[in-house]
């Protein structure tokens, strides 16, 4: 008796959702010699067995409606469905291909767009030099006697700057990074990025870039004021790594520099770059995460589709 | 008669592996009653029962090269429950009041085999109480329908009714137990189709 109160206090959730198994004999045992000692205790719990075994034996006894015809499959029905089954391995290489060429599409369009950001990265910040510059440029320009010719017009460098960016941005930025005292903050952050690109042009290009006035369409600006073997690394880093550059090297000196162009020729140009540039690598960069994202679910979805056929 | 049906389902299935058709048919007549009573109470309609059941053979055997062994039997079962789900969708596509079309035969549908068995007055309540059974059974969500049918009717334990479903098998318990939970209610409330439920009736007071 004293047992009885508990069980029948206690609530009866937990027997009901067993109670199904219960009666199918689908609970361990332990499980069912549990329930056994409850029903023996609680008549609801023992009404409701009953209750679910008449259910039980109300299915059980549904009539097996016997087939009304045969399903034998004729020999007409098995060519075809062998005709059929062809095509059905076909779809499955269809999907492997098609995710091939998506992959393939996807990765041009990476590159597509990895050029593109250059361009006008290397453009962009042109122009946004241009801006503020109009009045700084003359100065600045002149003072960089390499740069001097590629600053002729700022918006003119942009048109430039396409055609000589692809082979000089990458080349700069490792090796003047590194070597440049100024850059010294800037080489934790840009070694990681730069280092894809350092190998393409290490030493070479480098010094062709101070100099060459050709480079001048993104360096020149930046360039001017360093020295022509740092002034290329300022500026050149901007491409690839613009986002950390800017931070680390804003704490050493460009934070002032973004609105002072005119003050700080040299500090100025590397601010300004900088700063102009990330703007423009938020975007870039995240439609190149987003179609490198595409891509990928482009493949799993074929992938999975695949598996399925 | 007897030598198809005495080799196991394994036989049979290696054989039509390497393109016995007759082994494969000795296969469907195995199975057939299962796979169309599948069919019958998950769509609840004769016709669309014997489309997704013979749909269903002809998937197996064009599936056939992949069947990996284990249950044949639960293997093709799988294949009919997934014919029927599509059976289904195709046909509410079909029609725009589907599930009232749908409902107006269920009500028709257990009284199918007319000439089952010869059983007089006992048959005819059977038949409304299958009735009544198969209408509620409709009403189910199909997961729970499935698991319902493959347990009480076709005597499935609950690991083979999840491995038919590609659930697990505490899926398959709460289905069963939410699905039962709903056929529970309409048997209460129709006690006089069901003797045993005059019993239950009285049990509750």
């Amino acid at each position: 008796m004293l047992m009885a109160i508990p069980w029948s206090v206690r609530p009866h959730g937990r027997w009901r959702k067993q109670l199904d198994a219960y009666v199918d004999g689908e609970l361990t045992p332990p499980e069912h010699a549990r329930f056994d000692a409850h029903v023996a205790s609680c008549a609801r719990c023992a009404r409701q067995v009953e209750d679910a075994r008449a259910l039980n034996a109300i299915l059980r006894s549904m009539p097996e409606v016997p087939a009304p015809r045969s399903f034998r499959l004729t020999p007409e029905m098995a060519n075809q469905a062998r005709a059929a089954s062809a095509p059905v391995a076909r779809p499955s290489r269809v999907p492997l291909f098609v995710a091939q060429l998506a992959t393939g599409v996807a990765v041009a369009a990476l590159a597509t767009v990895f050029a593109f950001d250059r361009l006008s990265s290397g453009s962009s910040s042109n122009g946004t030099l241009a801006a503020p510059r109009a009045a700084s440029a003359p100065q600045s320009q002149a003072a960089s006697g390499a740069a001097g010719a590629a600053d002729s017009g700022g918006t003119k460098q942009a048109l430039e700057a396409p055609s000589s960016t692809p082979a000089d941005t990458p080349t700069p930025s490792p090796t003047p990074g590194v070597a440049s005292p100024s850059a010294i903050g800037v080489t934790g952050a840009g070694l990681p990025s730069a280092t894809p690109t350092t190998p393409l042009s290490p030493t070479p290009v480098a010094p062709a870039t101070g100099p060459g006035p050709s480079a001048t369409g993104e360096s020149s600006p930046p360039a001017v004021p360093t020295a022509p073997p740092g002034a290329g690394t300022p500026p050149t880093p901007s491409p690839h790594e613009e986002a950390p550059f800017g931070p680390s090297g804003g704490n050493g000196s460009t934070t002032p520099l973004v609105p002072g162009l005119a003050q700080t020729p040299l500090a100025p140009a590397t601010g300004t770059t900088s700063s102009g540039r990330s703007d423009w690598f938020v975007p870039t960069e995240a439609g190149l995460a987003g179609l490198a994202a595409i891509a990928l679910i482009t493949t799993i979805v074929l992938a999975r589709r695949r598996r399925r056929n | 008669m007897a030598d198809p049906f005495d080799p196991p389902d394994e036989r049979l299935v290696s054989l039509s592996k390497d393109g016995s058709l007759g082994a494969f048919n000795s296969l469907v007549e195995r199975h057939q009653t299962a796979v169309y009573n599948l069919c019958l109470r998950l769509l609840g309609q004769s016709q669309a029962a014997e489309d997704a059941a013979q749909e269903a053979f002809l998937s197996a055997f064009r599936a056939l090269p992949s069947f990996a062994g284990g249950s044949f039997r639960s293997w093709l079962l799988r294949i009919a429950a997934n014919e029927s789900k599509d059976e289904l969708r195709r046909r509410r596509r079909k029609d725009a009041s589907a599930s009232l079309s749908l409902m107006y035969d269920n009500t028709e549908l257990p009284l199918e085999p007319p000439d089952a068995a010869p059983g007089a007055e006992l048959l005819y309540e059977r038949k409304e109480a299958a009735a009544a059974i198969q209408h509620a059974l409709l009403e189910l969500p199909f997961d729970q329908r499935q698991a319902v049918i493959l347990c009480d009717l076709q005597g499935l334990a609950y690991d083979e009714v999840a491995r038919v479903t590609g659930s697990s098998l505490g899926t398959v318990k709460s289905r069963i137990h939410r699905g039962r939970g709903r056929l529970r209610k309409v048997v209460l409330k129709n006690p006089e189709l069901f003797d045993v439920t005059r019993r239950l009736d009285g049990g509750e007071r």
